[in-house]
């Protein structure tokens, strides 16, 4: 398959890019690779209020996004 | 005979242009090198270096960039950046993927999500990588999950190219 086979697939450009950059830092040796995935990590809290209430509470962390990777994967 | 003589003296004087153009060239040729920046987001790995010549792993293949090449923009896949640096060293680094600018000022961007020098590669984990994502790229079935196989397996495939590993 040539050219953007992973567009026509409905992959959008930011999760090609993050994959391969994933990719690329599961396989560097061990000094780099600890320094690497430090930086991958992020955590993302969104909380929704209704009538000044908390309503729904959206978590979004590094470790989320690696399952739904794994899952999708599979 | 005295037309021929014209036709030579002519000849002369073309030789000599011709010469004189091409000393104009190699004058030029010692400062004849590209401005070129390696970022990523996390790190400057160079900012405005001077470089002979920089060879990219275009999404539509591989192409090098030295001074004066049109501008244009490339997006770029998993592969490996090379450096001709201005001494005549060569550096390899592996890039994920990013985009490269060239300006029209002959100044080149190049901006990839990780960018590693081709040494910090795990040639045992790259083998491993690679046997996972054929054998995952073997089974899936759907198109989605197909396409994030090969998506694996093309990056692993060039780090194995990149450290040494057979495929």
């Amino acid at each position: 398959m040539a050219g953007q086979y992973w567009r026509a697939a409905g992959i959008t450009y930011l999760q090609y890019a993050n994959m391969c950059g994933s990719h690329v830092r599961n396989c560097l040796k061990e000094p780099f690779k600890a320094a690497a995935k430090v930086r991958e990590n992020f955590v993302s809290n969104t909380v929704h209020y209704v009538n000044g209430k908390e309503n729904q509470t959206i978590i979004l962390n590094s470790e989320l996004l690696q399952k739904e990777l794994t899952t999708k994967k599979n | 005979m005295f037309r021929s003589l014209v036709k030579s003296s002519n000849l002369l004087k073309n030789s000599i242009s011709v010469n004189s153009s091409k000393r104009f060239f190699a004058t030029e040729a010692s400062d004849d090198l590209l401005t070129f920046s390696l970022l990523s987001p996390h790190q400057t790995i160079y900012k405005d270096k001077k470089a002979q010549l920089v060879t990219l792993p275009g999404a539509k293949g591989v192409f090098g960039i030295a001074k004066n090449h049109v501008p244009k923009i490339s997006e770029l896949k998993p592969g490996i950046v090379q450096i001709n640096h201005e001494n005549g060293d060569l550096e390899k680094f592996f890039v994920s993927g990013g985009f490269a600018f060239v300006n029209p000022d002959a100044s080149c961007y190049i901006n990839v999500i990780e960018a590693v020098p081709v040494d910090q590669l795990d040639p045992n984990e790259v083998k491993n990588g690679l046997a996972r994502y054929t054998q995952l790229f073997n089974e899936a079935q759907d198109e989605n999950a197909k396409a994030v196989a090969l998506v694996g397996l093309e990056a692993h495939q060039q780090m194995a190219y990149a450290c040494g590993v057979s495929v």
